[in-house]
């Protein structure tokens, strides 16, 4: 993911709404901010339009999807205490912005600028719905007549003929957004895996997740005890040191800062059994933990859900144990995942969840400058470094490896990311062949690659393996690992 | 010698000065050898959010840089090069 002016803008409004809410200056605060982001232009229109764009995208930082309200953004601003619902959404995760849509092109293939009107014309004779013509030296395409099959774009050796698709929908592995007359796109939640893709794709920055960030900061001034649970690819995601961001959390009010990484412990022995009886009776098994590739099999491949593992994911796993230990206590997982947001809604461990840049636009409205405060001393309970390798893709496999016995075949164990179609193709085919393991991960590189994450994952992925090549050093050296 | 410092605050860094940190080995050949990155504590320009200026601030050679991506560093220190 890369960090470019889109997303710099939707961070610096994250921040500033957040800031408007923990000073208790939403009115008028929130309708100032517009105002404020987008000065006075010389066109009227375009100011008003930039300003309502702004506008509707404050709402869902607030947790206010627009979607449901009639209201129009600018009214909803001027009275938004009515709309802040006491209880968490329970409507879609994600929300595209009508007025930041730019409702996009989609499907239309177009001869540029680039054409040379050579001799070959290889254009026109491969289109097989005679689309294509010669205009003025140059080829054309009659758009009533072509069907978008792209033969003409391979033709061309002078690569002069493009294909326009909407970047959202073409990174949604679900087929989930769907235009409406204008173009302008929706999300159909049913279809809808959360897996976050479209977030980032957007170069509008219409897409965004419908945060509980507001409910997160009711319940650290409130009187309960919260604690955090943070996703290991949470390494090199803000300055400074680990002992420095559990000490950034413990300001912000968290009682207890725990490593998911524990949780992975939890559940790795039982799952590496899981594989093993797998192998030996010839079956499947399917790693559990990531939501959105169990969400993509309960829609795309049902037939593949009785091999998914009855191990909870480390983030339920954890919390679980937590709010046995202590009922009252309230549960927010942190982590660079959309879909653990869906995840959460589904168990009644976790409250809530924030990604690691809603943390981060909640330290910068805070104003508590990470590298700048003192260290605590690491965690509570201190996870093997094999189970914060969950969050490197491969990771989860590693992991499972270790723990069979000698002589297992530990290349009957693969792992599978992203919805390509190989990917797809590999997984249908495992279940046939002698693959007894897949690790699933919906994003490429695993979770330090996730939508919601901060900074970028080349840095968590360098740190986070030399904390765990360091981690097994220390443990070869001292204790047997459990 | 080019001096870059990098501003490290966490305003700076989740604006994508973390991934500038990156900056030290990524420089392009003409470049390499000439430049010391460091980072920085925060040099306490985010404190006004609303103004024209925004993270992620750089200094080069004291200079300030805001809004500053891979990109505009590259070519901000070139120019430092140039001026010298
Ligand atoms: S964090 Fe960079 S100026 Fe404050």
């Amino acid at each position: 993911m890369k960090i470019d002016a889109t997303v710099r803008r939707r961070r610096d409004l994250m921040s500033q709404v957040i800031r408007c809410y923990t000073h208790d200056e939403l009115f008028p605060g929130l309708t100032l901010l517009p105002l404020k982001m987008v000065p006075k232009s010389s066109s009227s229109c375009t100011t008003f339009s930039e300003r309502e764009k702004v506008r509707s995208r404050i709402l869902p930082i607030l947790g206010v999807d627009p979607d449901g309200n009639q209201e129009e953004p600018e009214e909803i601003l001027l009275d938004i205490r009515r709309f802040l619902k006491p209880k968490r959404n329970e409507g879609p995760l994600l929300t595209i912005s009508a007025e930041s849509c730019d409702g996009c092109p989609d499907g239309q293939v177009l001869v540029t600028d680039s054409c040379r009107g050579c001799e070959a014309e290889s254009c026109r004779t491969v289109c097989p719905r005679g689309a294509v013509s010669i205009v003025n030296g140059k080829s054309f395409i009659d758009q009533e007549a072509c069907i978008s099959c792209g033969l003409c774009i391979r033709a061309c050796r002078f690569t002069a003929i493009v294909k326009l698709e909407k970047p959202c929908r073409k990174v949604c592995p679900t087929n989930a957004l769907s235009q409406d007359e204008q173009g302008i796109m929706h999300i159909d939640e049913k279809k809808c895996i959360a897996c976050g893709a479209c977030y980032n794709s957007c170069p509008f920055g219409a897409v965004t997740p419908v945060s509980e960030l507001r409910y997160v900061i009711d319940i650290l001034q409130s009187q309960r005890k919260v604690s955090a649970v943070i996703a290991p690819s949470c390494v090199g995601q803000y300055p400074g040191t680990m002992g420095q961001l559990i000490t950034a959390l413990k300001r912000l009010g968290f009682a207890c800062v725990y490593d998911v990484a524990l949780g992975a412990d939890m559940i790795a022995a039982a799952e590496a059994e899981e594989w093993k009886e797998a192998e030996e009776e010839g079956s499947l098994l399917l790693s559990s933990c990531c939501p959105a590739y169990q969400n993509y099999l309960s829609q795309r491949l049902i037939e593949l859900q009785p091999s998914v593992s009855h191990s909870p994911s480390p983030m339920v796993a954890l919390a679980g144990q937590l709010k046995e230990r202590d009922p009252e206590c309230a549960v927010v997982f942190i982590g660079p995942c959309i879909a653990k947001k869906d995840e959460a809604r589904k168990t009644d461990c976790v409250d809530y969840v924030l990604t690691f840049e809603e943390l981060g636009a909640l330290l910068v409205a805070s104003a508590i400058d990470v590298q700048e405060l003192e260290e605590t001393v690491g965690f509570d309970m201190v996870p093997s470094p094999e189970a914060r390798g969950f969050a490197i893709s491969g990771g989860v496999l590693k992991a499972l490896s270790r723990m069979q016995k000698e002589g297992f075949p530990l290349e009957h164990g693969i792992t599978v990311e992203g919805f390509s179609f190989e990917t797809i193709r590999t997984l249908k085919q495992a279940v046939m062949d002698e693959t007894s393991f897949i690790e699933l991960m919906a994003c490429e590189g695993g979770c330090i690659n996730g939508p919601g994450i901060s900074c970028t994952s080349k840095i968590t992925k360098r740190k986070l393996l030399a904390d765990i090549a360091q981690g097994d050093e220390t443990v070869s050296v001292g204790q047997k690992r459990a | 010698m080019i001096h870059l410092e990098i501003c490290s605050g966490t305003a700076c860094y989740v604006m994508g000065g973390g991934a500038l940190l990156l900056l030290a080995e990524e420089l392009p050949a003409d470049l390499a050898g000439q430049v010391l990155v460091t980072g920085s504590p925060c040099l306490e320009l985010c404190r006004n959010p609303l103004g024209d200026r925004k993270a992620p601030f750089v200094k080069i050679n004291g200079r300030i840089h805001s809004s500053a991506t891979v990109e505009s560093v590259i070519e901000a220190l070139r120019e430092a090069r140039d001026e010298d």
